[in-house]
């Protein structure tokens, strides 16, 4: 197996590059700080004036003035309990309240307590005294009601948008190799600039199982679809399938709150309008809070890839072979308006041909901001995530075709940034942009590349 | 004095202060209708009125026609339907930590539980004839039958265990789950609450409101708003009504209408209410169990998968047009013209040239 460490050998190497990759990393990942340190002081300033209601209703426990200040408070510090708490008291005073009805109800539905919901939402809108934007209020959340407490629950999302790539082939910049020989680039074989029209999604379904853990068999259809308006030979079409049963197996003990999930993952790529390649394979997945704010998951699985030959890559299947992956995701929600997300890699690839098997390492983070409609357009949440990955990789043995001498190692690094702006419940602007840079020991896999995405997310 | 005589009466004092904070206020009487009944240890029954302090060890009756709520220190909030009969067995809170402990008997009765900072820490206990609940966290609605069974509905919430005195336990972690345990039975496996099932919350609602009942909440909040101390509650009596021109029911509307709450509930929608103002809860975001990365997440994944397979496949291509072109580089503008053979290959890469 190859070694890493050949950075010497590396088509782009400047010394300073290092010093220059870090800065990068830590200034993405801390641009949104400030932003998020804005958001900070309210917060506290909000918890003081929620103890200070809470004294209040103490002191006046029947004045609904006090107590609709108090749970106005208490959903602002995330305390619906609280909130439901004291609108509940408003009903012992009158029950024939559909406003305040329809507010528990709504409640109710944010903790995921979907018949205490519907109970109080029908009873809202049954009322009498109900107006008619209260009763229609109140069928919009009935309606979400019943699609989240059903046995068989679908959801997705879907992306439109339109891109652009300086280098849409990934195709090097430098000189190549061909048998060790240094050999000129050309127009062909370089990377090209293009512009695409790209079509993503995510359908999700969800079979509840009835079990108390909520157990669920969870299954996921993946699409990705992306045609280039010249460069057709980054054309690509994608399918990805995820599917098995979640449980939390553990009752009690520390590890009461771990979900895992067998599953089994399938997938199919054209390149090109031409077959690429098939996957197939299995693994596990295991989550668990390490605590109040911090999620974890744990992904192993194994999975065969069967390369298909093609004019275009006659020789794929050489690449054809089988991985082993391991994937450690944390997800620590440091503010109320900042979520930090970390990960960590490690796969194992071992190809029909040792040039083609490789061990690849990589770790990145990314830190979403959220922050208040700064244009005032609708009152909605923005965010803003930036993010940076990189990922190393050596191969076992070198390719003759390229050099004879030099087996191929490469070096990632990504820096990612989104803009979400969402313009309804379920219609998101979505600006994106990336910049990616391989450096590689032969120049034949080394590029860089910078993406730009503007789309619309539809969420169901 | 002597010194010895110091330490003594210094004694007493702290002794007297520790029997006085044993049945210091816990909680407070917050909305009542008819006259439900406390009975605190060391004091005269009184009817609870809105404003009257909640002690530890009171015990709370209502008859037909009466229901009461209270707060607690903690937060804690517990609504007490008609016939029911319940003690404070337990209840000590330490508000800098936000910790302590509560236990509760219920010998008959409806009652709704809505936790405050003690069961987000440890679990509250409610011991019944023929059964204890431990919730952690949550919001329950129970009943005791006159034959002493137990029906538990989970709303939501950590967990609610149920153990019936014999010892067998059953725990829902789900909401919407409801258990039962029968005298002398074991508890039900949980069970989720049949679609359309009630929750049961009409039993605590008050039917009617009249302009009695208003003068009533309105005179007794004066009362509230006066210190008051366990020795100066009212005694058992009916409270005198005097008619009122502001209704409750207007009032609740109107301090509605003022609030804007629906602004930070209802008016979200459903997507954004289940994203804003929630609590940061690493359960919440757990996956299967409401947390959702989003769609850019999901994209960003497909579109590395697509950018890794555009490389490898582009790589094979040129690695074998290259080679084809090759040996000796002497020609290396063949590889064009190979690529420009390959099929459907040539298409792009010829028209770019």
């Amino acid at each position: 197996m190859a070694k890493f460490g050949l950075r010497s050998e590396f088509a782009y190497h400047p010394r300073d590059m290092w010093t220059f990759r870090i800065a990068v990393v830590i200034a993405a990942l801390t641009a949104a700080i400030p932003v998020a340190a804005q958001q900070t002081t309210p917060v506290v300033d909000t918890r003081a004036a929620y103890d200070a209601a809470f004294e209040e209703t103490l002191r006046k426990p029947a004045d609904p003035p006090t107590l609709l200040r108090y749970a106005e408070l208490a959903v602002q510090v995330g305390d619906l309990e609280g909130a439901i708490s004291a609108l509940e008291r408003l009903l012992l005073i009158d029950s024939d309240q559909p406003k305040i009805k329809l507010e528990l109800g709504v409640l109710y539905y944010r903790l995921a307590s979907y018949e205490a919901a519907r109970s109080y939402l029908e009873s809202a809108r049954a009322s009498s005294r109900a107006s008619p934007e209260t009763k229609e209020r109140a069928k919009q959340f009935l309606k979400e009601v019943d699609s989240k407490s059903g046995k068989s629950q679908f959801s997705g999302d879907l992306l439109f948008g339109i891109g652009y790539s300086t280098n849409a082939n990934t195709g090097p910049a430098g000189a190549i190799q061909s048998f060790g020989a240094t050999v000129v680039p050309t127009p062909t074989v370089s990377g090209r600039p293009d512009f695409n029209v790209i079509g993503a999604g995510t359908i999700r379904h969800r079979y509840d199982l009835g079990r108390q853990d909520n157990g669920a068999l969870e299954s996921d259809l993946g699409f990705y679809g992306a045609r280039q308006f010249q460069v057709s030979e980054a054309n690509v079409y994608l399918l990805d399938f995820t599917t098995g049963p979640r449980t939390s197996p553990f009752e009690d003990g520390w590890l009461n709150d771990m979900t895992v999930k067998p599953f089994f993952t399938g997938r199919y790529v054209s390149v090109n309008s031409l077959p690429s390649y098939w996957a197939w394979g299995a693994g596990m997945e295991a989550a668990t809070p390490l605590g109040p704010q911090i999620n974890s998951a744990l992904t192993v699985f194994g999975r065969r890839r069967e390369f298909l030959n093609n004019p275009d890559a006659p020789t794929n299947n050489q690449s054809s072979g089988n991985e082993a992956v391991a994937v450690l995701d944390f997800r620590v929600a440091l503010t109320k308006y900042m979520t930090l997300s970390l990960n960590g890699a490690l796969t194992r690839y071992i190809a029909e041909v040792a040039s083609e098997s490789y061990l690849e390492f990589g770790f990145g983070g990314a830190m979403q901001v959220r922050f208040a409609d700064p244009l005032g357009i609708n009152g909605r949440t923005w965010s803003v995530t930036a993010s940076a990955s990189t990922a190393q990789a050596a191969y076992d043995a070198a390719d003759i075709t390229v050099n004879p001498f030099i087996a191929r190692s490469q070096f990632d690094i990504n820096l990612g940034f989104v803009l979400l702006v969402p313009l309804s419940d379920s219609l998101t602007l979505v600006g994106q942009t990336n910049y990616t840079q391989r450096t590689a020991s032969l120049t034949n896999y080394a590029y860089e590349a910078f993406t730009t995405l503007v789309g619309i997310g539809w969420r169901f | 004095m002597t010194r010895w005589g110091i330490r003594i009466v210094l004694m007493a004092f702290v002794v007297a202060l520790a029997a006085e904070s044993a049945w210091a206020r816990v909680g407070v009487t917050s909305v009542t209708d008819g006259d439900p009944l406390g009975q605190p240890p060391a004091e005269p029954e009184r009817v609870l009125r809105v404003g009257v302090d909640v002690q530890a060890n009171e015990k709370i009756t209502t008859k037909a026609n009466d229901r009461a709520h209270v707060v607690f220190l903690d937060g804690t909030s517990l609504t007490i339907g008609p016939n029911s009969v319940l003690a404070i067995d337990k209840y000590v809170y330490d508000p800098n930590r936000k910790t302590g402990e509560m236990a509760l008997s219920a010998t008959r009765g409806a009652f709704r539980f809505v936790g405050g900072a003690i069961s987000k820490n440890s679990e509250v206990t409610i011991k019944t004839p023929s059964a204890t609940l431990g919730i952690r966290g949550g919001i329950v609605a129970f009943s005791v039958s006159a034959s002493g069974a137990t029906h538990a509905s989970f709303l939501y919430g950590e967990s609610m265990r149920v153990t019936s005195s014999q010892g067998s336990t059953q725990t829902a972690t789900r909401n919407g789950s409801e258990i039962t345990v029968p005298v002398g039975g074991p508890p039900t496996t949980p069970a989720l609450i049949p679609f359309g099932g009630t929750i049961g919350e009409r039993s605590f609602e008050r039917s009617q409101v009249g302009p009695a009942e208003a003068e009533a909440a309105i005179q007794q909040q004066t009362t509230a708003s006066q210190p008051t101390s366990p020795t100066s509650a009212p005694t058992p009596t009916t409270t005198t009504s005097s008619p009122t021109t502001q209704p409750v029911t207007t009032s609740i509307e109107e301090a509605f209408d003022r609030s804007g709450f629906g602004k930070s509930n209802s008016l979200l929608g459903p997507q954004l209410a289940l994203t804003k103002g929630i609590r940061s809860d690493a359960k919440q975001d757990k996956p299967g169990q409401g947390g959702d990365k989003g769609a850019s997440t999901s994209v960003t994944r497909l579109q590395r998968i697509a950018g890794r397979a555009i490389t490898q496949q582009n790589i094979v291509f040129n690695t074998t047009a290259t080679t084809k072109a090759d040996p000796g580089n002497s020609a290396f503008g063949q590889a064009q013209g190979n690529s420009g053979n390959n099929k459907g290959k040539g298409k792009g890469k010829g028209n770019n040239n």
